[in-house]
């Protein structure tokens, strides 16, 4: 009785409970009976798949145009006409076969490979090397400013293309650039249903995440915030050529080779630590001691032709001073920056070339002395050191900068010379140094500036941070009518004739070493960190090519 | 039934307001701190004239106001910008990323219901014993660690060290790869039990393990501490002696009598707390790179990728401000003690 009275509310309420339970039952049984009915195996296909972890997200899927991360992935999908070995100083054919040059340098001759076919079945041909190449040239983005040199592209015949250029140029390092340089089949243009190669739609077609290239990979998944999956392609040429030394071969390459990205350090080293990735870019610069010494992980240090400098406002005074720059030159403990700093993981930098590169020279490094500091300050007028402070800028968040800066900082104080650490954001950074061809007093006096290549040769550092009409990247203001003449004489002669352009190549840098618009800090070394049962990583990297690993080079047990 | 249309129109109005004032607050912001998104749109090293040609694509070279509303203009045709980066549409990059973080939190809550619920119960019924201080302590340490250290240590514990779980990542991409496995909602549990690939299954549920337990701990310590405290007070009411002294047996009048006067302000309260879960969730997305909305919006934030943060945050307060009203609403129905 009693408890009937005190159920008759609760009766109604319980009701709306088993509306919701039956609701969650049912979507539980449909699932099952769905799953049931497709219930499958899976095949269990044994692959081998490697997870490369990327510091930065992939900018773009367009060949033609990117400038920027997607070069990690690029030279897998797609194939230049030539590949640069810069230890050898050696050109390794890709899909031209062989090239030669006129004595000039002004006509470049390339014989294209016959066996070579892009991903969607259409022949490689010299109508696609001129297809792509004219394309890269009218949308004119990203690096194609390489390709200015060249005034026409001419189809000789069916496997030979012949590059007419306005001044002599070395073709071969511009044809071998890990930007621009990329050859992909004319058949886009029917893809993208678009009208020519310059319509928005065939950019759009590539950045959809599809792929009309030549190269050993062919790109299967593109989300370009979280992962890029490549496939091995089992019609690459390269796989059937014998003797071809840009691989490894088709059974010990990965079958997959995936691109993760995780855009930190730290995180990089415990997903390697926990197997979830097999190759990072990336590991904190602590960490790679104790990889070194676990016999689980393999370390590869190469030189990277990435260097750092710090470019000094030569307008400004006092630094207009030639003695005072020279003297901050002598007085910055280079040995110690490395070791501290960056972890002995760089070389003490010998002029803006760096180690490795041709055009690289080794007796262009400043002694560290004090004495000879001071001595050069109290020359310039200043015994007792500058009276004013100088302010250093620096990219925020990066801490080899900021180190180096700190070290800069507490050395140059040993002579008098007080410095101000600002640490800005890039783009802060850059915006600020604009202003100083204007109007250099107000700007920074000292800029700490990373530069890596574009083009494979020293014109792209010395051109860049040096010539006076390079507004956007020479922030040490420098103007020298001599240097600039020189330095486009030598990148004229690269091609027809080395040996005199290394000599001019030496003389720009001896200027340099003597003007001192920049102190060369380090150049730096790249590390990789694998799992132990890849192989061959030590090739399958190549600074020419930042970032990149060639995964048709490794050897996966 | 309380729930009017009338009031329900009132909190869309208001739904809108709110998104309002946060697109607008936010887009101040990400203009006003000193960047140069052109320099990211043209890429590294980019000659001026591209630089140049940046700015016009972007609308940069026009005032603020302009700006504002080219960004409003777009933003109600569905058109969100594209990501600085990437050059990809920041709305159909979000909506993808939804899943990630909805199964992500969806899990973390059941965790914290399932277990939070009868641990306050239990909890409640030893008031003052050794074992309630014990769960006690549990609620206090969960509400009180940082999230991500949490999801740090048992990564490092139960991913790199004892190697019993997979330290991150969704699913093994390989793994999918060669089973075939395709998404289709989104959701990796319920996509692979679709297409009954048991394979993906298991390895994206072990994978959920330890982030979702992180994600968890949040709504959990809240549901114990909750749960706890109604029950106690709900036990000292006198409705509850006279059915004791009844004589109704002691597990009926828990589960159908105490249960059902705690359980809908613990729905409320948990509804509340999803905005902060939401939050944690980010975190806990960057340690175990969880491809969902925090992991999109912490890498564009990295990068000064503004449309992208832009997008993000926007979304974050709409699905906030929705789920706060379902959650009103929901209450409503329940309890009709609610008024609205």
């Amino acid at each position: 009785m009693k408890i009937t009275f005190l159920r008759c509310r609760p009766v109604k309420a319980i009701s709306k409970w088993l509306v919701v339970t039956i609701v969650v039952i049912v979507i539980v049984a449909a699932t099952s009976v769905i799953a049931f009915l497709f219930w499958q195996q899976p095949p269990a296909v044994p692959k081998k798949v490697i997870v490369y972890a990327s510091l930065s997200e992939m900018t773009s899927a367009e060949p033609s145009t990117e400038f920027s991360n997607s070069v990690m992935w690029l030279p897998l999908v797609y194939e230049t006409l030539v590949w640069y070995d810069p230890f050898k100083d050696q050109f390794i054919p890709a899909l031209a076969e062989r090239w030669e040059s006129n004595p000039e340098s002004t006509e470049w001759t390339f014989y294209i490979r016959r066996n070579a076919k892009f991903h969607d079945g259409s022949p490689v041909n010299a109508e696609a090397v001129a297809f792509s190449i004219n394309r890269t040239i009218t949308l004119g983005g990203g690096a194609a400013y390489i390709w200015d040199p060249v005034e026409r592209i001419e189809v000789v015949d069916e496997y030979t293309v012949k590059f007419h250029l306005k001044y002599p140029a070395p073709l071969l390092k511009v044809a071998a650039s890990p930007y621009a340089a990329y050859i992909f089949c004319p058949n886009v243009v029917k893809y993208a249903n678009a009208t020519d190669p310059a319509d928005p739609k065939v950019a759009d077609w590539f950045n959809k995440g599809n792929d009309c290239g030549s190269g050993p990979y062919k790109l299967t998944k593109w989300d370009p915030e979280f992962e890029v999956v490549l496939e091995k392609w089992n019609d690459w040429w390269g796989w059937r050529e014998p003797d071809y030394p840009w691989r490894s071969s088709l059974d010990k390459a990965p079958d997959i080779f995936i691109l993760k990205i995780i855009k930190d350090a730290a995180t990089q080293s415990r997903m390697l630590r926990a197997g979830e990735i097999h190759i990072a870019e990336y590991v904190p610069v602590e960490d790679v001691e104790g990889f070194e010494k676990d016999p689980n992980f393999v370390v590869v240090r190469k030189p990277s032709f990435q260097n750092l400098l710090m470019l000094i406002n030569t307008k400004k005074p006092p630094l207009n001073d030639v003695r005072v720059r020279m003297a901050i030159a002598h007085a910055i403990p280079y040995e110690d920056i490395v070791r501290l700093a960056r972890g002995g993981l760089a070389r003490v930098a010998s002029g803006p070339i760096p180690y490795g590169l041709w055009g690289h020279f080794d007796n262009l490094t400043y002694t560290y002395d004090l004495e000879l500091a001071k001595r050069l300050l109290a020359e310039a007028g200043y015994p007792t050191g500058i009276p004013r402070t100088f302010t250093l800028v620096y990219t925020a968040g990066d801490v080899y900068e900021a180190k180096t800066s700190e070290i800069i900082k507490a050395s140059l104080a040993k002579i008098g010379i007080n410095v101000e650490i600002r640490p800005m954001s890039w783009e802060e950074q850059w915006a600020l140094a604009q202003k100083g061809w204007e109007a250099p007093e107000e700007v920074q006096d000292l800029f700490i500036f990373y530069w890596w290549p574009d083009v494979l040769s020293p014109i792209t550092y010395l051109y860049n941070m040096f010539h006076s009409e390079s507004k956007a990247f020479n922030l040490c203001y420098y103007e020298n009518s001599t240097f600039d003449e020189i330095i486009m004489q030598a990148y004229a002669v690269e091609g027809s004739d080395p040996h005199k352009a290394l000599e001019l190549y030496y003389r720009a840098q001896y200027m340099l070493y003597v003007d001192v618009p920049a102190v060369p800090l380090w150049d730096m070394l790249e590390i990789r960190v694998s799992v132990a049962r890849v192989k061959n990583l030590e090739s399958a990297v190549n600074p020419c090519y930042p970032t990149v690993v060639f995964a048709q080079m490794l050897i996966v047990e | 039934m309380p729930v009017t249309y009338e009031y329900v129109i009132k909190r869309l109005f208001l739904l809108v307001l709110v998104v309002l004032g946060v697109l607008v607050i936010t887009f101040i912001l990400t203009r006003v701190i000193p960047a140069r998104p052109e320099l990211l749109w043209a890429g590294p090293h980019a000659p001026l004239e591209a630089i140049k040609r940046a700015r016009e694509e972007l609308h940069l070279d026009k005032p603020i106001h302009v700006q504002l509303a080219y960004y409003l203009r777009d933003f109600f045709t569905g058109n969100w910008g594209v990501s600085w980066r990437t050059k990809q549409p920041v709305f159909q990059d979000i909506l993808s990323a939804l899943p990630a973080t909805l199964e992500l939190v969806i899990i973390g809550f059941a965790i914290a219901v399932i277990a939070g619920i009868p641990l306050g119960f239990y909890s409640a019924l030893r008031l003052g014993s050794i074992k309630d201080d014990v769960v006690r302590s549990i609620a206090v340490i969960g509400a009180s660690m940082p999230i991500f250290w949490v999801a740090l240590i048992l990564q490092l514990v139960f991913g790199i060290w004892l190697k019993v779980l997979p330290a991150g990542k969704r699913v093994d991409t390989a793994l999918a790869i060669v089973t075939g496995f395709r998404s289709i909602t989104g959701f990796y549990l319920l996509d692979s039990l679709i297409q009954g690939n048991m394979i993906v299954f298991i390895d994206a549920l072990k994978r959920l393990v330890l982030p979702a337990i992180t994600v968890s701990l949040y709504p959990l310590s809240l549901t114990i501490r909750m749960v706890r405290s109604l029950a106690v007070e709900v036990l000292n009411e006198n409705f509850v002696r006279f059915l004791e002294v009844n004589g109704i047996n002691r597990r009926t009048l828990i589960y159908r009598y105490v249960l059902r006067s705690v359980i809908s302000p613990v729905i409320a309260s948990l509804g509340l707390s999803f905005g902060y879960t939401l939050i944690g969730a980010f975190m806990v997305e960057l340690v175990y790179v969880w491809p969902g909305i925090g992991y999109y919006a912490g890498m564009a934030l990295l990068s000064y990728d503004y449309p992208a943060v832009l997008g993000s945050i926007v979304f974050v307060a709409l699905f906030y401000s929705a789920i706060n009203l379902v959650v009103d609403l929901v209450h409503a129905w329940i309890d009709p003690r609610v008024k609205l």
